[in-house]
């Protein structure tokens, strides 16, 4: 084989891998969670203050395009179903490659929930792996999320996501889905999710935990988590912990218990929003989707205003009529449009009785 | 790693092989191949397994090294030949026989008595048991035959016995003709690397595109036999046969681009079979390989017997030259017929399908040749006339098809079920068309079906005239990227392959 030769076959095998990457994240699934990330790497450099990451008691809780135009803070939601712990931390590294956000929130729910469920279904992992650009950080998160000894073979399907989602090509039909191709595609409320739907919680079932015990978190979380802590302060990261208000069982709250001193000991916020139900003016019978599990808009805006108030013990720029967030004003119109619609719905099914008939999961 | 070459993991495999092999010194590279093909076999799931190849290739190597030390060279073939075959006679045909026993006690006891009288035995069987029994086997008779030298090294026997890329499904090799450049250690060859890389993409198109939408169609019939008779069943049939073609094609396709890719040259097992205008020519045509192997090591040798010769000898004279040959032919043919069908598989829907079935069409066509000919001359039809080859094609692609009912039927029983039901005239075509839908082969999928068969259609034609990549290898290099740029990624994603598909495997693996 001579110069030329090798040349021409090393071209070939790069346009190959230059068409590979664009063609997948155009076939990548299409739906909420795709769009969240789509959104994330549209935004400009450094434009982001707040970066929330978690699972999915984020995107449907804080409206970012509300706390923008209340507060001209800009925060933008990294979260995905079921994200488990162990994903926090390359997501804040892939965060930082194109964002210096002043502030890092973090959910915390699912540091209560055994590893074990959360891996179940392999939409969940995917959720989050499938949805960042590759790269060094995707190709850790790949690592930390999918272990070696996986059963099913598959796991070079989370390396090149082209073997999972080849048989999405008829999705190429459709112009959304070439918009991705760079994987950025602007989302136009800012990653928040607008639902009118109601599923309201008899009242034997509204929370009212209220304990001092503290049971301890799976140790892989609490690994995790002191790993994420460590990483946070050797960078100089400011962050802030919260637990968006849900349903919690006793045992879930000592957990949350638990966690909190081992957070506030690297000198971090720790906010457990299940402990200010009536500061936040929550009403289980009408704020959430899904028998206190995710807030609806209702639920949304009342959270939102609690995080306002959270972000405000924060030095955090007032974006608002500044140059380069014109899309922040765009998205914080379209809120208010959008949102009034939403209430309107929701307000009708709720005197309409119409509630979401779905199985409680507890 | 498992054991199929389409596999994510093999071609990671094959990547690291290819990259040790050329980075390796020439002197090298043979030992990589061995150790390669050592390495294939454990991680394809066969670990211990492996015992069986090594001692195999020990038979026919000391045999040899004896045969040279001693007068009875014909004692120690013998010998040699029965335990190389032993392992795949008993791992391979005893629950055959076993269930041939218990079918004839079943039938003896008026049908009555179900239990069976021997319990089948749970044997595991080494892949590709027969093709490398047949590799290691054509080394001694060809050395008795006095057709190839001697190999000293063990190891290099063992390299070529085992192979990697065509161990577990072919082509089957014979040794005089296949050793040759394995263990000289090739030099890297640009023109070799990219025929042997679009060879394999070709192969993967052919099974990934077409044959797992096939068996889409082929699977609603066989796997409900008897309920969609009629077209329905015919068309399920004939959708089988480019399922198995394209499959088992397309895997020689990527086993023959590997080798090409190492510098080393397979023998080829398919030519374009569904144009041959006669049974023999479709054998000619159709896993070419195994025949000539049957033809040169059992056909031949079996004509080479007294027996034989004494009956050629005595039809010759009763029945002239020509016509006395062909008649002592028919039990030679009928021996050849049998292993055929056997070495497809130990159950009688092969030995009748792949093996008698066709022997059946060959000694009719031979007996009845004469009399076509004469309809010819009085009909006036010359007999080189072009739609009468285009009958003969459709002729032979029916026959074919008849055999192939016996292959796919999961039994003798639903083979008969499955060809019976397809002269049933008033059949449910809509229900067959919607459940088709069902299984995830609507109408974009058969569109797409549709171009990859014209494709097919247009490459073999173009066959006839030559190998279609020196066609394209002397276009200019944009029309020659946009090909294999078009094809690579409409294989990459219209393919059935990856997780939601069940990986596809090749039918012939493993024999």
């Amino acid at each position: 084989m001579n110069k030329k030769q090798a040349l021409r076959l090393v071209i070939f095998i790069l346009i190959f891998f230059a068409v590979l990457p664009p063609l997948t994240y155009a076939m990548r699934t299409n739906g909420q969670i795709k769009d969240i990330f789509t959104g994330f790497y549209a935004e400009k450099k450094d434009t982001i203050d707040v970066i929330l990451i978690g699972s999915s008691p984020v995107y449907p809780f804080y409206s970012c395009p509300e706390i923008y135009a209340d507060t001209g803070i800009s925060a933008y939601p990294l979260s995905s179903n079921v994200q488990r712990p162990a994903a926090a931390l390359p997501l804040v590294k892939e965060a930082l490659k194109t964002q210096s956000p002043k502030l890092f929130v973090f959910e915390m729910r699912m540091y209560t929930m055994e590893e074990g469920r959360m891996t179940e279904n392999a939409a969940y992992t995917r959720g989050v792996t499938d949805n960042l650009k590759y790269s060094a950080n995707r190709v850790e998160l790949i690592n930390r999320l999918v272990p070696m000894t996986d059963e099913s073979g598959d796991r070079y399907t989370y390396w090149f996501d082209i073997f999972k989602y080849h048989s999405n090509w008829r999705s190429l039909r459709l112009a959304d889905q070439w918009k991705c191709i760079f994987y950025e595609k602007e989302h136009p409320l800012k990653g928040f999710e607008l639902i009118s739907d109601v599923c309201p919680l008899k009242d034997e079932d509204i929370p009212s935990v209220n304990t001092e015990e503290t049971v301890p978190i799976p140790a892989k979380h609490e690994e995790t988590l002191r790993e994420l802590l460590e990483y946070l302060k050797s960078n100089d990261l400011n962050a802030l912990f919260i637990v968006s208000p849900y349903r919690e069982k006793e045992e879930e709250a000592a957990m949350i218990n638990y966690m909190r001193p081992i957070i506030t000991s690297y000198g971090y916020a720790f906010e457990d929003m299940n402990e200010s139900y009536d500061e936040i003016g929550l009403d289980f019978k009408t704020d959430y989707q899904d028998y206190g599990g995710h807030v609806n808009i209702n639920g949304a805006i009342k959270c939102t205003k609690y995080m306002e108030k959270l972000l405000s013990s924060y030095d955090l720029p007032d974006h608002r009529s500044s140059e380069g967030y014109a899309s922040w004003d765009s998205a914080a119109s379209l809120f208010a449009a959008e949102e009034a619609k939403a209430e309107d719905a929701l307000n009708a099914h709720i005197a309409n009785g119409e509630f979401v008939d779905i199985e409680p999961t507890w | 790693m498992g054991a199929t070459v389409t596999s994510f993991y093999f071609l990671c495999f094959l990547l690291c092989v290819l990259a040790v092999y050329y980075i390796s010194p020439i002197r090298f590279r043979r030992v990589v191949i061995l150790i390669a093909s050592i390495a294939y076999y454990i991680l394809s799931g066969n670990g211990l397994l492996m015992v069986f190849p090594v001692v195999t290739t020990l038979i026919s190597w000391a045999g040899v090294l004896l045969m040279e030390r001693t007068e009875k060279k014909k004692a120690v073939l013998v010998a040699v030949t029965l335990l190389d075959l032993l392992p795949l006679i008993v791992l391979k045909y005893v629950n055959f026989f076993i269930n041939t026993v218990n079918g004839i006690a079943f039938a003896a006891s008026s049908w009555t008595n179900a239990d069976p009288v021997i319990p089948n035995i749970a044997l595991a069987v080494p892949l590709g048991i027969s093709f490398y029994t047949f590799s290691a086997l054509s080394y001694t008779i060809d050395f008795y035959n006095g057709t190839a030298e001697k190999e000293k090294d063990y190891l290099k026997l063992l390299s070529y016995v085992m192979f990697f890329p065509a161990v577990l499904s072919g082509p089957i090799r014979r040794y005089r003709f296949d050793a040759k450049g394995l263990n000289e250690g090739n030099k890297l060859d640009y023109h070799n690397l990219t025929f042997g890389a679009q060879r394999m993409l070709w192969g993967f198109f052919k099974t990934f595109v077409i044959s797992e939408r096939m068996k889409i169609i082929s699977s609603r019939i066989y796997d409900t036999p008897g309920v969609y008779g009629g077209i329905c069943a015919i068309t399920g049939t004939v959708c089988y046969a480019f399922e198995l073609y394209t499959n088992f094609s397309g895997c020689m396709d990527i086993v023959l681009g590997i080798s090409q890719m190492l510098g080393y040259e397979l023998p080829e097992n398919f030519n374009t079979p569904f144009f041959a205008k006669s049974i023999q020519e479709f054998w000619r045509r159709w896993h070419i390989t195994l025949g000539v192997w049957m033809k040169e090591y059992v056909f031949y040798p079996v004509l080479r017997t007294k027996a034989f010769t004494a009956l050629n000898d005595k039809c010759k004279k009763k029945y002239g030259s020509k016509k006395g040959k062909q008649i002592a032919n028919i039990p030679a043919l009928l021996i050849l017929w049998l292993t055929v069908g056997l070495w497809h598989g130990g159950d009688w829907k092969y030995v009748i399908g792949s093996g008698l079935l066709h022997w059946l069409y060959i000694v009719c066509g031979q007996l009845l040749t004469p009399y076509t000919d004469r309809l010819l001359t009085f009909l006036k039809i010359k007999k080189d006339a072009k739609w009468l080859d285009v009958l003969r094609v459709i002729r032979t692609f029916i026959l074919v098809n008849i055999g192939f009912i016996f292959f796919r039927a999961h039994s003798l029983g639903e083979s008969i079920q499955v060809f019976g039901s397809m002269f049933r005239i008033h059949v449910p075509v809509a229900e067959f068309i919607e459940k088709l839908g069902e299984d995830g082969l609507d109408w974009i999928e058969v569109g797409i079906l549709l171009i990859s068969l014209v494709v097919l259609t247009v490459v073999s034609v173009l066959q006839q005239k030559g190998s279609v990549r020196e066609m394209i290898d002397k276009k200019s290099l944009p029309i020659r990227w946009i090909i294999w740029f078009a094809l690579l990624f409409f294989t990459l994603l219209t393919g059935y392959y990856g997780p939601g598909y069940s990986a596809a495997e090749f039918i012939y693996q493993g024999f």
